[in-house]
């Protein structure tokens, strides 16, 4: 099912598309060569399972909003698509923004809404890598290797927006001013969380799911932490499936929280930590397959209206027409602004963070004997504070926190270019086909729709253009990493 | 009422107040409903109050029966029809255009405008061929406001100054729903019509220089529906923004949350003035050259207010409930009907 060797023109391709690549073929000719491997898997699942499904899937949602496309979802099983991003010592395929961000634009190509599936799983996934969480990497993440191997998708999905804060929760400088309305009260030996989080991707569906909240809504910034969920635990609850616009085919949902007992060890990272652990560091990460994301919307749409400008109608072809061939130009060189932005974002940040992942030491804790990782010894040195201390010390040790920050600022970028892009080239391409009702049409129209949640999720573009400012420019805003000893403050 | 008073005359104001009042009762409350089930029969009772405001005979001269509102009444009422629901007031422009063409052409259609004969609707610019009266239309037209609803389609041929009308019964053999379109103005269920060889009512022809007002009024309706689309898309945004907290303050509060709804405002503002200027100085004299002008810059500028409110909206934007997404999609298919902006430009310079 999942093709073991590389083509040559989907590697030229992508050398085409991307020139900065040839650096790292040059350097990592077998990295390089993953990276073909993962988009040629993507490109497979869409002939196979998105492209003759789509249109069905994105109606019937309409109709039915609890509808979700469970034999697709299954289907990104064969190809990999639910372990992208976990290391290969767990059974994943260890990839990491570069090849994340590829493996979405082919997927948004086809269909945005069912990329989504698995890219709200993967970034609910990234919360368990940058908070250094490896008490839970064989539990959870290997869980969700095998699963997939089974061809049982587990799902993840990731919870920050509540009702009353979107952007707030995104920003610490909003966050400090933030009126929310879930909070997670210290008991004994955890937490107990009560609240509600909305439009959270996959939530419906979500077997875990990592979420940031605050431990005192007094002091959210201070107290914002990084939780990992079971929505077996009791006190959990799905309210509804949102009605949306485009994106149909990955539920957006409400949860609640009533009580729901949180134990300690399911604290990622440190109390306090989650504004840089479980908010920036992820968005440094997801910004950049966001802008992917809507680099395939907009290459989706352009390739449905390069197939509808080369037909004849009315005896001549649309692309016969300077004014459509300008707008052809025009809408490529935006798409591939978009594309430079998110691989630039995505390398950008591999190097900053990749590093941990892939350090020797990373590596060895990873190579351990399987029984020892797995023991329950084991997973409570790396879940106390001694533990995380040390995985921060290695974080701190590879890794800087002028490289995360700077990764952030090319994140938020690469989403606003995207963001605008898909945006501006699906309107783009409605119009010049006019009213024809030509069978390229549905897919545009989606594509159209699809869009404009890119410039909102994520942070809106205009939060985005703010965190790039202050992150990339004016120096308003620092990724922290965690101090590897800290002291507590009562 | 969205349009300011400075463009209107008192009895225009009064017309709109009414209409105002109409949409708001009538429209607001089941427009969603509306747009997300589009087969519900509602609409035609909208449109049977609709008709009992003067709105379903606007144009046709009093000799025919019919209220004799001049074009830019009439297109001002869209304004506030719209504002509620652009399907809804593309309905009133379809049917309304059709009883025009038809009346233009010397071609009756009785009653006209009432309840009992149903709704007509306007397919223009189409491909025609009629090969004679009673006989022959063959053809296609790509996008008919209210195909699927109306009992009567008037098509109007796509070339020549002196245009081909044709009023075909909707169940008349040989003509044939190709495609319907379920992105945008959904309720107004629009769709592409395919004639083969239909055996039409009537058919004649417009009078030299009747297919170049029709056509304006069609590009000046369209403007018309998107400057309600621009109208609401700043209400319902300037309403959000100022409740919607963040950050220690409300959103409107930002400068470029005021700036966004300042655009919005200003192209609100320059509708209102395209639309009265277009229309000539008796309101009832629409000129091509401006209604394409009109079309081409009020419908670009409400896609972008459409997206401006969506996106002012955050999440909630992209919600079906909040009624902004729909503002978004009904724009786009604006932009594009009766021709997209460039082919209306390119028109502009001959």
């Amino acid at each position: 099912m999942i093709p073991r060797r590389a083509d040559g023109e989907t590697a030229r391709r992508l050398l085409r598309d991307f020139p900065m690549l040839g650096e790292l073929r040059a350097r990592d000719w077998a990295g390089f060569q993953e990276l073909v491997l993962v988009v040629q898997e993507c490109a497979a699942f869409n002939r196979r399972h998105a492209l003759p499904a789509a249109l069905e899937i994105d109606r019937r949602a309409r109709e039915d909003h609890d509808y979700f496309a469970w034999e697709v979802a299954r289907a990104g099983c064969g190809h990999g698509l639910y372990s992208l991003i976990i290391p290969r010592k767990l059974g994943g395929r260890g990839g990491l923004a570069t090849a994340f961000s590829l493996a979405m634009e082919e997927l948004c190509s086809a269909c945005a809404g069912i990329a989504n599936i698995f890219g709200a799983h993967a970034l609910g996934i990234v919360p368990m890598l940058t908070s250094g969480a490896m008490a839970h990497w064989d539990s959870h993440l290997g869980e969700t290797a095998r699963a997939e191997k089974r061809g049982e998708p587990l799902i993840w999905a990731y919870a920050i927006t509540e009702p009353s804060a979107g952007t707030d929760v995104e920003e610490p400088h909003f966050l400090a001013r933030a009126r929310l309305s879930m909070e997670a009260r210290k008991v004994d030996g955890g937490y107990l969380l009560n609240g509600r989080k909305c439009f959270i991707s996959n939530g419906a569906v979500a077997r875990y799911i990592t979420l940031t909240t605050c431990a005192d809504r007094r002091r959210p910034l201070e107290t914002w932490t990084l939780f990992l969920i079971d929505r077996e635990m009791p006190g959990f609850s799905v309210v509804r499936n949102e009605v949306k616009m485009g994106q149909r085919a990955c539920p957006a949902t409400e949860l609640l929280f009533e009580d729901v007992f949180v134990p300690e060890g399911n604290v990622l990272g440190r109390e306090g930590e989650g504004m840089d652990l479980g908010a920036l560091l992820v968005l440094a990460a997801s910004r950049a397959p966001v802008g992917a994301i809507a680099t395939g919307i907009a290459r989706g749409a352009l390739e449905r209206f390069r197939e509808w400008a080369g037909e004849r109608r009315k005896g001549r072809r649309p692309l016969d027409e300077q004014r459509i061939r300008m707008a052809y130009a025009d809408m490529h060189i935006e798409l591939q602004k978009a594309r430079w932005a998110y691989m630039n974002a995505a390398l950008s940040f591999d190097r900053s963070m990749g590093g941990v992942l892939f350090s020797p030491l990373t590596q060895a804790v990873l190579s351990l004997p399987e029984a020892v990782r797995r023991s329950a010894a084991w997973r409570k040195l790396l879940g106390s504070r001694p533990g995380k201390g040390l995985v921060f010390a290695i974080m701190r040790m590879i890794t800087t926190e002028d490289a995360v920050t700077s990764a952030l600022a090319m994140a938020s970028l690469a989403k606003v270019v995207g963001g605008d892009a898909a945006v501006g080239v699906t309107s783009r391409c409605l119009e010049l086909m006019g009213t024809d009702p030509c069978p390229q049409r549905p897919w545009v129209e989606k594509a159209f729709r699809d869009a404009k949640l890119t410039q909102i999720y994520e942070g809106t573009n205009q939060l985005n253009r703010l965190t790039f400012l202050e992150a990339g420019l004016e120096g308003g805003l620092k990724v922290g990493l965690p101090e590897p000893l800290r002291l507590e403050v009562v | 009422m969205a349009v300011p008073r400075r463009y209107l005359s008192e009895e225009q104001a009064l017309l709109l107040q009414s209409v105002e009042g109409f949409a708001r009762a009538e429209i607001a409350p089941v427009s969603l409903q509306l747009d997300e089930d589009p087969d519900n029969d509602y609409m035609m009772k909208i449109m049977e109050r609709a008709g009992e405001l003067g709105l379903l005979d606007a144009l046709l001269s009093p000799d025919r029966g019919g209220q004799g509102m001049d074009l830019l009444s009439f297109l001002f009422s869209l304004v506030e029809v719209s504002r509620e629901m652009a399907a809804a007031a593309a309905l009133l422009l379809s049917h309304n255009l059709a009883l025009k063409a038809l009346e233009m052409a010397g071609l009756g259609m009785e009653p006209p405008g009432s309840a009992e004969s149903g709704l007509a609707c306007l397919g223009m610019p189409a491909r025609l061929r009629v090969s004679g009266e009673r006989t022959g239309v063959s053809g296609r037209c790509d996008f008919v406001p209210g195909a699927a609803l109306a009992r009567k389609v008037v098509l109007v041929g796509e070339e020549g100054e002196e245009g081909e009308v044709a009023c075909l019964d909707a169940a008349a053999r040989g003509l044939r729903v190709d495609a319907e379109f379920d992105h945008g103005l959904r309720a107004a269920r629009p769709a592409c019509l395919g004639m083969e060889d239909v055996a039409a009512e009537r058919s004649g022809r417009l009078p030299r220089g009747a297919r170049e007002a029709l056509l304006a009024s069609l590009c000046l309706g369209a403007a018309a529906l998107s400057a309600g689309i621009t109208f609401k898309a700043l209400e319902a945004a300037e309403a959000y923004t100022r409740e919607r907290y963040q950050a220690g303050g409300i959103i409107f509060h930002h400068q470029q949350v005021r700036l966004m709804l300042a655009e919005m405002r200003a192209a609100a503002e320059a509708a209102c003035a395209m639309l009265a200027g277009a229309c000539g100085r008796d309101g009832d004299s629409p000129s091509l050259e401006a209604a394409l002008a009109a079309k081409v810059l009020v419908c670009e500028r409400a896609a972008q207010a459409a997206r401006d409110a969506v996106q002012l909206h955050g999440g909630y934007g992209y919600m079906r409930e909040y009624g902004m997404e729909r503002l978004m999609r009904d724009a786009s298919y604006l932009q594009a009907w009766p021709f997209p902006s460039q082919e209306a430009l390119l028109l502009l310079v001959g």
